[in-house]
């Protein structure tokens, strides 16, 4: 049996056994042939967690190939929903920053989620390796040092406040045309002549149209959008330098 | 789950007590040490601005002779006590910290698009930038605060005035650091000679008010009326000197190419 230094108690739980709180330690489990002889004691282990944390998840008998696949164990959340990954939402905050004149819904915002502006972040370095550039470590310095001052200005110059995951969520969504600026530069050269600098105005001010307008709205801002579009700007042109130059 | 560890562990238990109040009294230390130099209150004073404040700012370093009054009106409370000065949105000659911090993020991000266009951009080179242009905006506040400890200017001069008003000067920088690569020269040195008095009359007469009291005011304390005024001077002269300095940047290595 594992031995842990801090958590071992001489107290007997009813039912359980000192380790019952390390299901990753409990090391009678890995062995199948001692499932006849356990069940019975761990049987009431199970009700004492059950009722203890309400609708925590029973610890069940498996073996151990239930780890490697879903529908292990009973009353398991579906993964994705586990992770907090809404593929609807995804879709609909993608065409959202695709289609800037369209009507806002606000309520999707609500969910700041983080998987989207990875998946933006990680083609946009993958689009910059392919162009010769390995800036992956740039990238995320821009993007982090970037979004805490946003969310260091917009919650000065706010009366409400917003939280960081959300302001990062939301820079992150409208990065979208920045990628797409990175795709042409794999096709045309930017750096050279003027028509990088020029090319690269349009996807900044469509980031950065995109991006103020959601925040206003979660702000209610309205008579300071110049003012809140302006540092937005400026973090986008950041990327932009990254992806051009 | 480990709350029934938690619970029948005095060893954890204790640990547990000590690392809450390690916590808070971490917290408690640096409350106290930040709040003595800006409290969160100034700073949203400072960062309320309207569209017409900042283009009547910006007005004002591009312009500065047509601005007519450069006194700061002060905020009353309801018995008219002074409590201080009104927001920059109610009176442009206020102070603000958003064109600063705007100015010194605009400036990294012209220095990055000059290097860019003359093919020596490196992505590091922004942070360095960023580095150096902190460090004058630094050198020049803890001047500024060295000389009020001096001529024992108190309250009339705050903390976050003297960062706004250090800050400004990256508009300036900003218009003559674009025009030098792209203008001739005797355009630059004009924009650069221009602007650099521009700025030192706005520094003088928005420091003014601040530093140099009225004569009737004068009650009995030696306030050292010409060495403020030197000062003054010092700290408008000062600004050619950093301007100077951060309108530098990397220059690709000679060869017979085509200019940018």
């Amino acid at each position: 049996m594992a031995h842990s230094v801090l958590f071992d108690q001489a107290q007997a739980y009813a039912g359980g056994n000192p380790n019952d709180g390390f299901e990753f330690y409990r090391t009678q489990y890995a062995d199948p042939s001692s499932t006849g002889a356990g069940a019975g004691a761990h049987g009431t282990a199970d009700e004492f967690y059950a009722s203890s944390y309400g609708t925590a998840m029973p610890i069940v008998e498996r073996s151990w190939v239930a780890a490697f696949g879903t529908g292990g164990f009973p009353n398991e959340q579906p993964l994705l929903e586990e992770l907090g990954v809404n593929f609807q939402h995804i879709k609909s905050k993608t065409l959202a920053v695709l289609n800037p004149f369209k009507p806002l819904d606000t309520k999707i915002y609500d969910d700041s989620d983080m998987a989207g502006p990875l998946l933006f972040i990680l083609v946009l370095g993958t689009v910059l390796l392919l162009s010769g550039k390995s800036q992956f470590g740039y990238i995320y310095g821009v993007a982090l040092l970037g979004t805490v001052g946003i969310w260091a200005i917009l919650n000065l110059m706010s009366q409400g406040g917003i939280a960081v995951t959300r302001t990062a969520s939301i820079l992150g969504y409208c990065l979208l045309p920045i990628v797409l600026l990175g795709s042409i530069g794999l096709a045309a050269d930017l750096k050279s002549g003027p028509l990088g600098t020029l090319v690269a105005v349009v996807p900044i001010s469509w980031c950065t149209y995109s991006s103020a307008t959601m925040f206003v709205t979660v702000l209610s801002m309205s008579e300071q959008r110049l003012l809140v579009a302006y540092p937005i700007g400026l973090f986008y042109a950041s990327f932009a330098l990254l992806t051009v130059f | 789950m480990f709350a029934q560890g938690f619970q029948n562990n005095h060893a954890a238990q204790l640990g547990m007590q000590f690392a809450g109040s390690a916590m808070h009294a971490m917290q408690e230390n640096v409350q106290q040490n930040v709040g003595r130099f800006v409290s969160l209150g100034q700073l949203k004073h400072h960062f309320d601005v309207s569209n017409i404040y900042v283009l009547t700012k910006l007005r004002m370093l591009a312009f500065p002779w047509l601005q007519r009054s450069w006194h700061r009106h002060a905020e009353r409370d309801q018995t008219g006590q002074v409590v201080g000065y009104k927001s920059p949105r109610e009176d442009s000659s206020s102070p603000d910290l958003y064109i600063p911090v705007m100015g010194m993020v605009t400036y990294v991000i012209a220095i990055g698009l000059i290097t860019g266009r003359m093919g020596v951009f490196r992505p590091e080179d922004l942070g360095l930038t960023a580095s150096s242009a902190l460090g004058v905006v630094l050198f020049e506040v803890l001047l500024v605060k060295m000389f009020c400890y001096l001529l024992n200017v108190g309250a009339e001069l705050q903390f976050p005035d003297i960062v706004a008003y250090s800050g400004y000067k990256f508009v300036p920088t900003i218009v003559v650091v674009l025009l030098k690569p792209w203008a001739p020269w005797w355009l630059s040195w004009t924009a650069y000679f221009y602007f650099g008095f521009a700025l030192a009359f706005f520094m003088i007469r928005s420091m003014r008010h601040a530093l140099i009291p009225e004569e009737s005011s004068v009650m009995g304390v030696n306030v050292h009326r010409k060495r403020r005024i030197h000062f003054l001077f010092i700290i408008a002269m000062t600004q050619f000197l950093y301007i100077w300095i951060l309108i530098r940047y990397k220059t690709p290595a000679p060869r017979a190419g085509p200019a940018p």
